[in-house]
């Protein structure tokens, strides 16, 4: 094994981690506004509504 | 379909939040148990450690599919407006894996072949696989209306997953440059422990993505049907 073949596995793991941790911001952020759409959404009801 | 203000069963939280924890820790744990129990491969060195991610991620890609088709079906049979999100959920996690598997084939494939890209079968059809996944999604994008969105992604849905046997058999059907599947079955025992781990690890983390990608689609479309009630009151 080469120095160089650690690099494509360093960079394989890389990669794995950088979908993981960003796909997990991604998924929380969209999580986070929708939490705050549905909050606004239903603070502001229609006349007469219960 | 109930596209009603009837409102949405909002998802319990605290659970899934523990559940993701477990699975990043899991994932952290697997990779240190593959890289420290597994000896170097004689023809390929080192580099098979990538083995540990890529396949596991090619196996994520096939499966999103797969819940994308039951989904999509269960949609069509019983016009559950929470089939069609789950269906859309697992086609954007099975697009982030089936993006990462190629990526890390061509990781691979750099040292191991002399070249980042070939259009061999398998190459070739898993990049088809993401971009149905990808279209799958970009359809969503573009229409407005839930019902015919729903309609039309579960039948794209359906179709794309015809495409996921081709994936897995292009090995055995084509002459490749890319080996028959790695499985436990076909790999070296010295290597199965790690890749069983690996496995498990994904298909956690997938399970964790799926479902919060669920719960953010529920409630945006929860706060789209609180939304028109509130318009609809005000007129």
């Amino acid at each position: 094994m080469t120095d160089q073949n650690w690099a494509f596995v360093s960079a394989a793991y890389a990669a794995t981690w950088i979908m993981m941790v960003g796909y997990w911001v991604h998924v929380h952020r969209s999580l986070r506004r929708a939490r705050r759409e549905y909050e606004q959404a239903t603070t502001k009801r229609p006349v007469g509504a219960r | 379909m109930t596209a009603t203000a009837a409102p949405i069963g909002l998802p319990r939280q605290s659970r899934w939040t523990w559940f993701g924890v477990f699975a990043v820790l899991f994932l952290i744990g697997s990779e240190a148990l593959a890289f420290l129990t597994s000896p170097p491969d004689r023809d390929m060195g080192e580099l098979q450690k990538i083995m540990y991610v890529h396949v596991p991620s090619a196996w994520m890609s096939m499966l999103a599919p797969g819940v994308v088709l039951v989904y999509s079906v269960l949609f069509l049979m019983r016009g559950r407006e929470d089939d069609d999100l789950l269906a859309a959920s697992a086609a954007e996690v099975g697009a982030a894996f089936s993006g990462l598997t190629l990526v890390l084939g061509m990781i691979w494939g750099r040292p191991a072949w002399g070249v980042w890209w070939t259009w061999d079968a398998r190459l070739t059809s898993m990049l088809v696989l993401f971009l149905i996944l990808v279209g799958y999604l970009s359809l969503r994008a573009f229409v407005e209306d839930p019902e015919r969105r729903a309609q039309w992604s579960a039948a794209v849905g359906i179709l794309g997953a015809i495409n996921v046997p081709i994936v897995y058999m292009s090995v055995r059907w084509w002459r490749t440059l890319h080996q028959v599947q790695s499985s436990p079955s076909t790999v070296d025992p010295a290597y199965v422990l790690g890749l069983r781990a690996n496995a498990f690890a994904f298909l956690f983390m997938m399970i964790y993505f799926v479902r919060r990608r669920y719960e953010a689609a529920r409630l945006g479309r929860a706060a789209e049907l609180a939304a028109e009630a509130v318009a609809l009151g005000e007129r």
